[in-house]
């Protein structure tokens, strides 16, 4: 919060006072009944219920709180997020933690929680090749993801006191964001507040005349697309002391009270020194530590300080850690851990989620996209945080949610199965180099670094020795951290837009010669140009001289907060340190608080952190290699031919010199037939070859008398209706020569088909009888016919062997 | 009629008091101390009676946890050699403390009021 010129007299005045006050929200009771199903199991979403005792189902709203219990009001058996309710029906939220039971004791609440909502996928019954998708267990797509939203801001929860007999509660609708910018409707409700409804954008103060605990409710309409969303915060109203019986708890303590961005949020230590029971302090209980303040003049009650309009009373926001509580009988008090709504974020557990772009969800299904709610109408970063935030958690319905920074086209968002928190901060993270983080009274805010964009973030008053006690701690780094620093990401323009992708580095081409080296993918760019500034402040940023200073503030400061972030300058005199370092309105920026309170004193002081603010030179534009020949591994190698193996036939082993056998040598290639190396044996188109020749012996005792042989072998060439004849088994005697031993000769010829040049095996009908004449050798000859003199392809054979049977 | 009061009642003068020094809570940057912003204010009696003990007890005693006071004291700050009480409300008083009984009466009674607004 920036103060006022009159603000910030008013915080420079001493001395501060500051009393703290602790309210536990008190939900109410809507509905209190019991289960009525004897069959019941475990995971029931429908619960059926009887023997109502308090409330009405008519007063049943979506997303509030349920227990289960063994007797009446108790948690014991577990608590659910409701759905609906009818006048025999609840219905919850998909589960599998409660034991449901005949006659367990429900008891739903007025009561908001933040927690995950589960998506749901199966297979279609109709057509199993095919998957259904919802979101909540049974939302069904219709437009939501073109339609969209909006992020509600209502300001924090409250607590506060009657004085007079009212206590007025202001409410705003600022800082609301519609994702298409349409016009809004607002419908108010105030429970427990005079008047009880509004319709305006700010309705104001609101007046509360009786003690009690109340909700609130906001509804936000677009005015076109009809997108409506919700929201819900808790007021507690409280006597003052010693002024009736609804008082805020009286005796505590605020052991710690401290936060950081890096954290993402604040954790508060609470000591109670009275027994508490446990239906009044639970985990998830809503706390608001609430103050009045007084500045300079000591009867005046004015508080400064918050992000809320009309919230300046209220200097925290929190629920209770999950067993934290613990009760100590000895000393009669219980002590107990609030956190901030990221910290309970951080300990709800999200499924995982991956949406992309489009121009128009409605017709943006497909074979590889099975469902419209996973795309997203001209997605950016904010409508991909409001989606997941929307239909994956119920943080909107419970707290404000603010984006900081210039957005940008996102063609992909992917969240891990991991907590909520994880999920948008990662997102956040690794897109904008940004953070999500919680300020005291409970507003989320995602926001890029500020010193990527220094313009989108607002200048504080200039800290001096005035505002600070005793000596500030100055870290000074001499030394640069960090050397060289690599950034890249895709500048994406929209569907039809395409992309681009950029890499950059700092402090340029050369490294630095101190530090690590760090790198950093996955951002969602806008140009070099941009990427070129962002890469030199970060480096800047990294290697900042001065990276941290722990300033003790003289007063209750409340102005400062760890989020939104701001630019806080600061002024240091030569005298104000012993190392005379001198700052004249030197930009930082807030990275930590810590708070003290001494109730005797009446003083709530905090304990800040400061971060140097820099801007560096823009780094240098890396130009990204092509991509890679992907086969190859990236490097061009040539084709390796692998010659086919040419397997010899088997000789026939002689057992007792009666069979035939292949005399060696089997001698391949005739003079006119050259065979090349890779074992190709060329055929001339227009002369007769002779590319094979072995000799068969045949003994005087073989059995056989003929022998059928088919050639085995493979081949290509030839033109289209040329006759590549193999020519086969031309019985020759001993010395070559026609005549001895006749033996049948066969002319086998292949017909080359269409196309030219194919490729041709053996035909296993292509076997030739031969008689076998004993004790003579028998020549077979594997030849081509000669094509018909213009032959366009030449033709070879590789020749496996021969297929033998004996008769 | 005594001006000391608790609430309207009177009771016995304390035999010295004053406004107690404020301890400092720091000293800030621009060498000027940072004092809290409330004041107490100390009283001693030598000797008390049963009767006036109990009352500056009960006084005590009906303070619970979380209620105040309304004091009447010499008024801090004020100008002059005649000093004007004042009914400071929300006070907070700490429990009366003593030494010895001596003769049914307690010695060296204190008792400090704190959490006044100047």
């Amino acid at each position: 919060m920036i103060p006022t010129a009159a603000q910030l007299t008013k915080l420079r005045s001493k001395p501060h006072l500051t009393k703290l006050y602790l309210s536990v929200y008190q939900p109410t009771t809507i509905l209190a009944c019991r289960v009525n199903d004897l069959t019941i199991t475990k995971g029931e979403r429908e619960i059926t219920y009887d023997s109502v005792t308090a409330g009405s189902y008519l007063l049943v709203q979506s997303g509030m709180t349920m227990y289960v219990g063994s007797s009446a009001g108790a948690f014991d058996k577990g608590i659910i997020r409701v759905r609906s309710a009818t006048s025999s029906v609840i219905t919850v939220a998909e589960n599998s933690h409660i034991n449901w039971a005949d006659n367990d004791y429900l008891t739903i609440v007025n009561f908001y929680e933040i927690s995950a909502v589960f998506p749901r996928i199966i297979q279609d019954p109709v057509d199993e090749t095919n998957t259904l998708w919802y979101k909540d267990y049974d939302i069904a797509y219709t437009n939501q993801n073109s339609i969209l939203g909006t992020f509600i801001n209502m300001g924090s929860h409250f607590a506060g006191f009657l004085e007079g007999g009212t206590c007025p509660v202001y409410y705003s609708a600022s800082g609301t964001h519609n994702l298409l910018n349409e016009s809004l409707s607002y419908h108010w409700f105030f429970e427990g507040g005079t008047p009880s409804g509004s319709n305006a954008h700010t309705p104001g103060n609101i007046a509360y005349n009786t003690p009690g605990h109340y909700t609130t409710r906001l509804i936000v309409s677009g005015s076109t697309t009809g997108a409506v969303d919700v929201s819900y915060r808790h007021i507690s109203i409280y006597n003052k002391l010693g002024q009736g019986q609804s008082t805020p708890i009286k005796n505590w303590e605020l052991a710690g009270f401290s936060g950081s961005r890096e954290q993402g949020g604040y954790i508060v230590k609470i000591r109670v020194h009275e027994i508490i029971p446990s239906s009044t302090l639970r985990d998830g209980s809503l706390i608001t530590v609430f103050a009045e303040d007084w500045y300079g003049d000591t009867l005046v009650k004015q508080s400064l300080g918050g992000n809320a309009l009309g919230r300046e009373s209220i200097v925290f926001c929190g629920y209770i850690i999950r067993g934290s509580i613990r009760y100590n009988y000895r000393d009669s008090s219980v002590e107990f851990d609030v956190g901030s709504p990221t910290e309970i974020m951080k300990i709800s557990e999200g499924f995982s989620v991956s949406i992309r772009d489009s121009a128009d969800p409605a017709t943006g299904v497909s074979d590889t996209i099975p469902s419209a709610w996973v795309l997203i109408l001209n997605m950016d970063t904010r409508r991909a945080l409001y989606h997941y935030l929307r239909w994956h958690s119920t943080v909107l319905m419970t707290n404000d949610f603010r984006f900081v920074g210039t957005d940008r086209p996102l063609q992909y968002f992917d969240a891990d199965r991991a907590s909520l928190y994880d999920a948008i901060s990662t997102g956040e993270r690794g897109i904008l180099l940004g953070s999500i983080v919680c300020d005291r009274q409970g507003r989320v805010w995602a926001e890029r670094d500020i010193y990527l964009e220094q313009s989108a973030f607002q200048t504080s008053f200039t800290l001096s020795n005035q505002d600070w006690m005793g000596d500030i701690n100055i870290d000074e780094q001499r030394q640069d951290r960090v050397s060289f620093i690599e950034m890249g990401g895709i500048a994406y323009f929209g569907v039809t837009g395409g992309y681009l992708p950029l890499l950059s580095n700092a402090p340029g081409v050369t490294p630095g010669y101190r530090g690590s080296v760090e790198r950093t993918e996955g951002l969602s760019l806008v140009s070099q140009s941009e990427l070129n500034t962002i890469v030199g402040n970060v480096f800047a940023n990294k290697n900042s001289e001065y990276p941290n200073i722990d300033i003790e503030l003289v007063g209750n400061y409340r102005n400062y907060d760890i989020a939104p972030q701001e630019i806080v300058p600061l002024t240091v005199e030569s005298d104000d340190t012993v190392r005379g370092i001198v700052f004249t309105n030197k930009s930082f920026y807030l990275t930590r608080m810590e708070w003290e309170y001494n109730p005797e004193l009446e003083y709530l002081r905090p304990r800040i952190s400061l971060s140097e603010l820099v801007t560096g030179f823009a780094g240098d534009t890396t130009d990204i290699p092509p991509a890679p020949n992907v086969e190859s591994g990236g490097f061009n190698i040539p084709t390796i031919q692998i010659p086919q193996i040419v397997i010899p036939p088997f000789p026939v082993i002689q057992l007792g010199s009666v069979y035939p056998f292949f005399a060696p040598p089997i001698s391949e290639g005739v003079t006119d037939t050259p065979i090349t190396n890779d074992g190709k044996i060329w055929l001339s188109p227009t002369t007769t070859n002779r590319a094979l020749s072995a000799a068969l012996y045949i003994p005087l005792n073989c059995p056989y008398t003929q022998l059928i042989v088919v050639p085995i072998y493979s081949g290509q060439g030839g033109d289209a209706g040329n006759i590549v004849g193999i020519n086969l088994c031309e019985g020759l005697g001993v010395d070559g020569a026609d005549g001895i031993g006749v033996v049948t000769t066969s002319n086998k010829t292949v017909t080359v088909q269409e196309p030219d040049n194919q490729l041709f095996s053996y035909a296993t009908d292509f076997g030739v009888t031969v008689t076998l004449i004993k004790d003579n050798v028998i020549n077979f000859r594997f030849d081509r016919l000669g094509g018909d003199g213009s032959d366009t392809y030449s033709s070879y054979i590789i020749f496996a062997g021969w297929k033998l049977t004996w008769i | 009629m005594t001006p000391f009061k608790f609430n309207g009642v009177a009771f016995l003068p304390p035999t010295t008091h004053g406004w107690a020094a404020r301890g400092i809570l720091g000293i800030a940057g621009s060498g000027h101390p940072i004092y809290p912003g409330v004041r107490e204010y100390e009283m001693r009696w030598q000797l008390t009676s049963i009767g006036d003990y109990y009352q500056l007890l009960q006084a005590f005693n009906n303070l619970s946890g979380s209620s105040t006071i309304v004091v009447d004291l010499p008024r801090f700050g004020s100008t002059g050699t005649y000093e004007p009480f004042f009914s400071y409300s929300g006070c907070v008083l700490r429990e009366p403390e003593f030494s010895n009984w001596f003769t049914e009466y307690y010695q060296d009674v204190r008792l400090l009021i704190t959490n006044i607004r100047t």
